[in-house]
């Protein structure tokens, strides 16, 4: 019985052994991590490569929600707001709300990240062109084409000159270090137009798909990139002392332009973007979205106004970067939508009086500001009353209103009650100061006597809820302050009077939040293209150019601008556009008006050179006295802040610089060109700092 | 298994004694008792001598004895192998109960190596050893805890007590994270995280060459766990030890009152050179007084006075002569300081270690474990919640009514209220369940049984299969939040946005691993001076994790999928290397030892390791080591010394050896080419609104994208490191002193980094990883040990200190540099040491104006008396950034030491242990740093100690003004963040932990009934310079990080 025992024991101990050899025999360590594909994977099928396209378009420097001046290329909608660069669009309390002098990332190493996805693909797919019709081969060459004119012109905007790769480049060698030193600014401009053209000359008239590219996307973006550098070649001449210079390692000249080439270049640009924006416009494919526009009625040309922002089927779209609730969000509606809707944070665009004045439907002072007074000038005369807030909007042009929430104007459903105070002095009500200059913008409601001394006839509220001061009026309790503010010591308040309203989700049954956003946003639309062409023309034409395709360019740069401002339910202009400064200036004043809020008139000020201080007359697109604004070297903006009169029951208005969270901005001629990341620098042999810096 | 062996031995010599002593002669008195050892367990074959006479005799099975003696003023020797020897006066007693401690100087004392066991005595490495008695003198959740302080080298900094987190740094001589072998298995940190320290019989720390033996992933060192085992001939022994515990933080920074509040935000106000002016009115602090306005007392509303601990176990351990058996039941439940008590920790240990004989010299051992814990948080993390606290401030009330009914959100920041976030009922939870099972079959044969030839040699063979399941509910509600309007007197609610969809989240992760192990053993004397030891072995493991999760928002609050909306639901997997992975290792060991009359002693070992994470043909490694030991006091020449014979071990030791690590948690794939799919980026559970996007929208859908993978490094292999160790053990006077030093050294090479700061960016792709960094750690470790023993009372300490230190060698991705000055203030790396932090020497503060006008330094002129002076280092009138050098340590402690007493009287036993650590800094930052927050926020009551003119309305820059000094400076005056007056030495010293115990007296002489009581106290008291929080706290997180906890503890263990 023992014996047996253990006999079965012996064998079940040899199957162990037998067993456990076998298994470590078979312990295979050819094991590759689980997650890894390879080329054949994704550039043999359409599946395949709309990965890799993917890859490349979720790196574009597209300026959008999740794009701010002061950070730079970082996929950030935290803080979401738009036009808050010192452009004069837009204010915002934090730190943010800076001119655009550089960016907290630099756009350079992620640029040739991307250049080396659309390189690779350039180089790789031909080994696999047999998996698809050649239409659809030559479409995804396009695409990379795109990319890389893209990604040059993005740079090319911020830093002049810059490397221009152009191939997968490999490890360092003995014999190579695979160094690129910046090329001359001329020729990365040239870099960007080969590369749109072969876009253009490869890609589909239709994209397969939404999101990617196709000829007419690429003409945009070409018009767009080609006005640019114009606008640079010819516009660094105004600088003073011409803003160009040489690198120190290389003596490439990394900015601006020779002497001897810029007028040539400067015209050879805008005739490219002269002409791709007129065969975006003649392919028919696109126009202003009107859907629900009607002539005469401010109303319809306000919601048409507001709708387009929204609907993906508007034919004004050329290219639109879209989101998907909730796998891609942004935050722009929980950082900029009224106080009322704060969540968690509000009031992150508030549009100026500044930007406001550009707008036709005011009265005005003689000097053009916006009247608000019985007077002739801020400090004359009484205060014009109104029986509501919105009663002074009331001819604002319908694309303003679009554009900015006024005080009293309805919000989702809520009407969005803005007031900085309440004034219980008799009427009628002298100007609060006596200087509206730009020397004295730091005195402020709350230092006035009328509100520090014992009966005081003004009330402010340093915060919302409980610490909101309360007046009696008609017989009962108000609060000093509007329901969204301006509230003195809290910068989250309404901060000049009046809220964007472009871009924010305007569905009441929306709640707002951060990760919970996902209006699309416009990147180019038909309104671009059109004020391209117009502005192009009119370059051409103060060159003495003759038409690059026998169109009068005046009768199409006016075109141009009444088509738009017909949509905007602006005034027409009363006749033909002028090839003078003067007609140069409508287009621009017209594109600041139609483009606000887009990520577009930060570049425009600095492709104009007019925002240092001795082009700051240009500044607004219109001749404009600069020392109304700002100083030698800074400036500021100014809100229009409505306050209720008790003894009347109206409302009147006080036009002041900005003054919850004091903001000043300040631009020089080198802040034209961003700095080269030092790091870069110092870490190559061949890349050269700005020779101004 | 030593253990078992020890109770052999025992044994053994009781049979012997019970043979041959010498009958007792009848004497006039008879003394009884029994005898027991520090364990409270029964000591059989205890030898009991009257001084001065032969007469004598040994205890039972049962520790007990009887003795006739010749009068009431004898004493009584006890003694026994192994344990210290016990003199007690009869003093006229006819009773004497005594209980006999180890004696760890002990020459026949084991500890566990790799893949084997070794007498302590002949040891060459530098191992430590601790054994269970020993660990749980310490009252800890997590065993690495209970480590602290007690063996030289392992270091162990507690970071937070956050329950079921097991934040705590542990390394050996500061080496990085160290494998981990449980009973012979490599298993991970978290399962030695969660073990329960009940069933751990003994722990060994490999901290140099002898490691090698583990090969690829020996060179951080590496933890040996073994579990217990029941004993042979025992009968069933059921234990009992439950305990609970309160728990205070320990260093928890709270919030002033709303007066104190307002005064200092006045005074920040007030800070303004250019005029300031006063927030807060009289008739503001007049409506906190009477009651208008209401203040929100968070401390109260959001921490618990005490907070509950507990601890059951349950043990059922004995064996026959074949069989032994430990089963071993343990529940642990820890609840965290919020008073919503939502934040808290259980887990459930269960084990079962059994051995038997199948035939003569074949045995069978199976162990089993298994873990399952729950680990419940509210919605919101603990960093959040005490990040709100802090930021809140106390002016505006937690609710909207006076009822406290309705949570507000009026003047809260961002509209969080804390007590939303603290209470899982409002705002969600998320439960983090893990299971645990662990298994190992081994079969034992000696091959002697077959023919004599094989003496010595034994074979084994063991399979193990761990599995470990993650079962994640992460469950958000959705919640509104209400203010009083004055002008409608009504409550509005309001809507908190970011808790809204309701929304459920699982996640599922499945680890496994495999591995099996053959190993031929050989131990054999030749002739008798001759010993040999080999081993051989054949080991192959393989590791496998996946996972998923699913995502859904939910009609309405509840806990399960089932109950969401198809709208945006979102499922898929994590694809990182570490949740979904496969990889193997087949490894060939070797071991050779050989003692020569156990004086000179040589080991040579070795392991032929394959790793599945290279690119083939650079798979397989070879790591030797070796080392000797010369045992100078078994000299003949020294021990003919009778001046030396008071001297019981004198050894020298030295060990060298090559060892590997792929350990890290990213592992190089960077040998292959191609792309990972899918991109992944963070914040997916928001969208990726405040990141990059992984992927972009094409035809409205959301398409991921593949990452390239870095440039290729087929060569890429795991880091080589050179571990040298130099040792001396000494033991002296039976065990009045020892002590024991070593020094090592260890080369690393091979580092992986990549060459960022040279390949040129216009490349646009990540260089690949390469070994191309080099590091060196060296230091001392030093171990004291004293024992005695004073007519009753016998006391044991032991003292221990270790100082690491770490300097990198080669650093290619550093630079380049402009200027050697540029080079000296960057490269914090090459032929650096680590842990050296730049920054501002302190130099005093401004007394007063005249201090201001006249100090000899270019100053900013908003200065006020009680301001900070730098030190002008460069000496150039001016404080820059010019005058930052190195000044302190960063947080990494590099040196640490311990001191453990044991004392014992009669039945009372206590434990003391005193732990500290230096060479460290921490940085305040954020809100331990200044007032962070608005609206009354911010405002923690360690600010109120500052530097303030006695009129609180005074305009602080008029020099007539009157002042208080304090430790901080005026209120908005802060010192510079990487000076020496916001960078703190976390120099301490503490009382780690102290054990009071009472062994109760039998009732009854027969009764088996063994019940002691004692009580603990963990991080009491602490010595050092940190303010406001525990030395140990770190600044991760801002500072906000979940406090370490002190605690006091009551328990009882019964043995029957």
């Amino acid at each position: 019985m023992k014996n047996r025992l253990e006999d079965i024991m012996k064998r079940i101990y040899k199957l162990f052994l037998i067993g456990l050899i076998f298994i470590s025999a078979c312990t295979d360590l050819d094991v590759a991590p689980k997650n890894v594909v390879s080329d054949e994977d994704l550039m043999t099928s359409v599946s395949g490569m709309e990965v890799y396209l993917a890859r490349m378009y979720s790196n574009m420097p597209f300026e959008d929600f999740k794009y701010m001046g002061e950070w730079g290329i970082e996929f950030n909608s935290w803080l979401g707001a738009t036009g808050i660069e010192g452009t004069g669009e837009a204010l915002n309390r934090d730190g943010i709300c800076r001119t655009f002098t550089g960016e907290r990332t630099p756009y350079w190493g992620k640029a040739f990240t991307l250049l080396r996805d659309a390189n690779y693909l350039l180089e790789t797919l031909p080994k696999y062109k047999n998996s698809f019709p050649e239409v659809t081969y030559n479409h995804y060459l396009g695409e990379a084409y795109f990319v890389r004119a893209i990604v040059f012109n993005a740079m090319a905007r911020r830093f002049g000159g810059v490397p221009l790769v152009t191939s997968v480049l490999s490890l360092p060698t003995e014999e190579n270090d695979m160094e690129v030193p910046r090329a001359s600014e001329e020729e990365t401009w040239d870099q960007v137009l080969a590369d749109f053209d072969r876009a253009i000359e490869l890609l589909q008239p239709n994209s397969p798909k939404s999101g990617y590219s196709n000829k007419y996307v690429a003409l945009a973006f070409k018009s767009e990139a080609m006005l640019y550098a114009g606008s640079v070649a010819k516009y660094n001449e105004t600088v003073p002392g011409r803003l160009t210079g040489f690198g120190q390692k290389t003596g490439v000249r990394v900015i601006g332009f020779a002497e001897d080439s810029w007028e040539a270049a400067s015209k050879r640009y805008f005739k490219e973007a002269y002409l791709a924006a007129r065969e975006v416009i003649k392919s028919g494919k696109y126009s202003l979205y009107k859907k629900k526009w009607a002539p005469n009625d401010p109303e319809a040309q306000y919601q048409n106004m507001v709708d387009m922002f929204s609907d993906l089927s508007s034919p004004e779209n050329i290219y639109v970067k879209e989101y998907l609730y909730p796998t891609f969000t942004h935050g722009y509606d929980a950082y900029s939508a009224p106080f009322i809707f704060k969540a968690p944070l509000a009031s992150g665009t508030c549009p100026t009086l500044d930007f406001v004045e550009l707008f036709d439907g005011f009265e005005r002072y003689p000097d053009g500001t916006i009247k608000v007074t019985t007077g002739n000038s801020n400090t004359e005369g009484e205060y014009l009353m109104y029986d509501s807030p919105l009663d002074f909007f009331k001819d604002a042009e319908p694309r303003l209103r679009a554009y900015v929430i006024f005080p009293g104007d309805i919000f989702k459903g809520r009407e969005i009650e803005i007031r900085a105070g309440v004034y219980t002095g008799d009427a009628p009500v002298r100007p609060f100061f006596n200087n509206y200059g730009y020397e004295t913008s730091d005195t402020k409601y709350q230092h006035l006597d009328i509100y520090k001394q014992q009966n005081k006839t003004l009330y402010l509220s340093p915060r919302e809820g409980n610490s909101q001061e309360l007046v009696n009026y008609d017989g009962k309790l108000i609060t000093a302050a509007g329901a969204n503010g301006p509230f003195y010591d809290n910068g989250e308040g309404c901060l000049t009077g009046l809220y964007g309203r472009k871009w924010l989700n305007p569905d009441p049954s929306f709640e707002a939040g951060e990760g919970k956003s996902a209006q699309p946003f416009i990147l180019m639309r038909y309104a671009d293209v059109l004020l391209n062409a117009a502005e192009a023309a009119v370059e051409l034409t103060l060159f003495g150019e003759a038409s690059p395709d026998g169109e009068d360019l005046l009768d199409v740069a006016t075109d141009a601008i009444n088509e738009i401002r017909e949509r905007a339910g602006a005034t027409l202009l009363a006749g033909k556009i002028t090839g003078d400064i003067n007609g140069r200036n409508i287009v621009r004043k017209e594109r600041r008006k139609e483009l606000a809020f887009e990520h577009k008139t930060k570049w425009d000020l600095r492709r104009w050179r007019v925002q240092h201080y001795e082009g700051r007359d240009g500044f607004w697109g219109e001749t404009r006295n600069k020392d109304a604004f700002s100083s030698n070297s800074r400036y500021r903006f100014r809100g229009l802040y409505p306050f209720l009169s008790t003894e009347t029951g109206q409302y009147f208005f006080d036009a002041r610089f900005q003054w919850v969270s004091t903001k000043t901005f300040e631009y020089n001629v080198i802040d034209y060109y961003f700095a080269i990341p030092g790091g870069e620098v110092s870490k190559s042999p061949v890349i050269d700092q700005q020779p101004n810096r | 298994m030593i253990n078992a062996t020890v109770k052999l031995i025992k044994k053994s010599i009781w049979l012997l004694f019970a043979f041959c002593v010498f009958q007792a002669e009848a004497q006039n008195l008879k003394v009884t008792g029994t005898v027991q050892d520090d364990q409270g367990e029964p000591l059989p074959g205890v030898n009991i001598l009257i001084k001065g006479s032969v007469a004598g005799t040994v205890t039972d099975l049962e520790g007990r004895y009887s003795l006739n003696v010749d009068g009431p003023d004898q004493t009584l020797v006890f003694s026994f192998v192994g344990y210290l020897t016990e003199e007690v006066q009869l003093a006229g007693r006819t009773v004497i109960d005594v209980v006999m401690f180890p004696d760890i100087t002990m020459m026949g004392e084991v500890v566990i190596v790799g893949y084997g066991v070794q007498k302590k005595a002949t040891l060459t490495g530098a191992v430590s050893g601790l054994k269970n008695a020993e660990l749980i003198k310490t009252k800890n959740e997590n065993p690495q805890n209970m480590l602290a302080g007690k063996v030289a080298g392992v270091r162990v900094w507690q970071k937070s007590a956050e329950p079921g987190t097991y934040t705590s740094n542990f390394d050996i001589r500061g080496m990085g994270s160290p494998l981990v072998v449980i009973d012979g298995v490599p298993r991970t940190m978290a399962e030695f995280q969660r073990l329960n320290p009940n069933d751990v019989e003994d722990i060994s720390v490999l901290k140099d060459a002898s490691a090698a033996i583990y090969g690829l992933r020996s060179a951080n060192g590496v933890i040996l766990v073994t579990t217990k085992k029941g004993e042979q001939g025992k009968r069933a022994k059921v234990t009992y030890n439950g305990s609970y515990t309160l728990q205070k933080p320990s260093g928890m920074p709270v919030l002033a009152d709303p007066f104190e509040t307002m005064t200092i935000y006045n005074e920040r106000s007030m800070n303004n050179v250019n005029g300031g002016h006063i927030i807060y009115q009289e008739d503001d602090f007049e409506a906190y007084r009477n009651g208008t306005r209401r203040a929100a007392d968070w401390t109260s509303l959001l921490f618990s006075d005490y907070s509950p601990q507990s601890q059951h176990d349950l043990t059922i351990s004995g064996g026959n002569d074949k069989t032994t058996y430990y089963m071993g039941f343990g529940y642990f439940f820890q609840e965290g300081f919020f008073k919503s008590g939502d934040l808290n920790y259980h887990k459930y240990n269960m084990r079962s270690n059994i051995s038997t004989e199948l035939s003569k010299g074949l045995t069978f051992d199976l162990n089993l474990s298994g873990i399952v814990d729950q680990r419940n948080t509210p919605y919101s993390s603990s960093v959040d919640i005490i990040r709100n606290y802090w930021r809140q401030g106390v002016l505006f009330p937690a609710y909207a009514d006076p009822e406290n009914t309705m949570l507000s959100y009026e003047g809260l920041d961002l509209e969080e209220n804390t007590i939303a976030k603290m209470r899982a009922d409002v705002s969600g939870y998320r439960k983090y369940n893990q299971k645990y099972f662990q298994s190992s079959a081994a079969l034992n044969f000696d091959l002697e049984t077959l023919t004599p030839a094989l003496k010595g040699l034994s074979a084994k063979a063991l399979v193990s299969y761990d599995y470990r399941k993650d079962d994640n509910n992460i469950n958000r509600r959705e919640y509104y939040q209400y203010a009083y309007d004055e002008v409608s007197d009504t409550y509005v609610s309001k809507l908190y946005v970011p808790s809204s969809p309701n929304r459920v989240r699982r996640e599922m992760y499945d680890k496994q691993q495999v591995l099996g192990q053959f190993i031929l053993n050989f131990d054999r004397d030749f002739g008798v001076s001759h010993h040999v030891t080999a081993l051989a072995g054949w080991e192959f493991q393989t590791r496998t994790g996946d996972n998923f999760f699913a995502q859904r928002d939910l009609a309405f609050a509840m806990d399960y999928l089932l109950g969401g909306v198809t709208e945006g639901q979102i499922g898929g997997m994590q694809s990182g290397h570490n949740d979904i992975y496969e990889y193997a290792y087949n490894s060939l060991i070797g071991r050779l030892n050989y003692s020569f009359a156990d004086r000179y002693l040589v080991e040579g070992q070795f392991r032929y390791d394959g790793s599945s994470r290279f690119a083939k043909g650079h798979r397989w490694g070879f790591f030797p080591s070796g080392s000797v030991g010369w045992r100078i006091s078994e000299e003949p020449f020294f021990k003919s010394v009778s001046a030396l014979s008071f001297i019981d071990q004198f050894k020298l030791r030295a060990s060298y050896g090559v060892l590997g690590d792929d350990l890290t948690d990213d592992p190089p794939y960077d040998w292959m080419t191609g792309y990972t799919y899918p991109a992944t980026s963070g914040n997916a559970e928001n969208g990726y609104y405040n990141q990059y996007a992984p992927g972009t929208m094409f035809g409205g859908k959301f398409i991921y994208a593949a990452t390239p993978l870095a440039l290729p490094n087929e060569q890429i292999s795991w880091y080589t490191s050179h571990t040298f160790n130099i040792g001396v053990d000494f033991e002296a006077w039976e065990g009045l002193f020892g002590f024991s030093l070593d020094y090592f050294n260890r080369y690393r090479d091979g580092l992986f980094q990549r060459r960022t700061s040279e390949m040129p960016t216009v490349i646009g792709a990540t260089p690949p990883r390469e070994n191309v960094n080099s590091d060196r750690h060296f230091g001392l470790e030093l171990e004291l040990t004293h024992q005695n023993k004073i007519g009753e009372f016998s006391y044991k300490a032991k003292a221990m200190a270790a100082v690491t230190r770490n300097k990198y060698l080669t650093a290619v991705h550093k630079g380049p540099y402009g200027n050697s000055y540029d080079r000296w203030r960057h490269d914090n790396l090459t032929n650096r040491y680590q842990g050296v932090q730049f920054g501002y020497e302190a130099a005093g503060r401004y007394e007063n104006w005249e201090d201001i006008w006249t100090y000899p330094i270019y100053k900013e002129r908003d200065l006020l008396p009680g301001d900070y002076k730098y030190l002008d280092w460069n000496g150039d009138g001016e404080i820059n950034g010019l005058d930052e050098h190195p000044f302190a340590f960063d947080q990494t402690p590099w040196m640490h030491f311990g001191l453990g007493l044991d004392l014992g009287y009669r039945n009372f036993d206590m434990h003391v242990l005193f732990q500290g650590m230096a060479m460290g800094s921490m940085e305040y930052r954020e809100p331990l740093y200044s007032i962070w927050g608005t609206n009354g926020g911010g405002t923690l009551v360690q600010y109120l100690d500052r530097w303030h003119p006695v009129d609180p309305l005074a305009d602080p820059y008029d020099p007539e003004t009157e002042w208080v000094k304090g430790y901080y400076a005026y209120t908005g005056h802060y010192p510079r963040n990487n000076s020496e007056f916001n960078r703190v030495s976390t120099d301490y010293l503490r009382l780690k932990s102290i054990e009071v115990g009472y062994t109760l007296p039998k009732i009854g002489g027969a009764s088996s009934m063994n019940l002691r009581v004692f009580a603990n106290a963990y991080n009491l008291l602490t010595f050092t310079g940190v303010k406001f929080v525990d030395p140990e706290h770190p600044d991760d997180e801002l500072g906000r990080m979940y406090p370490l906890n002190k605690t006091v503890t009551l328990g009882v263990s019964a043995g029957f």
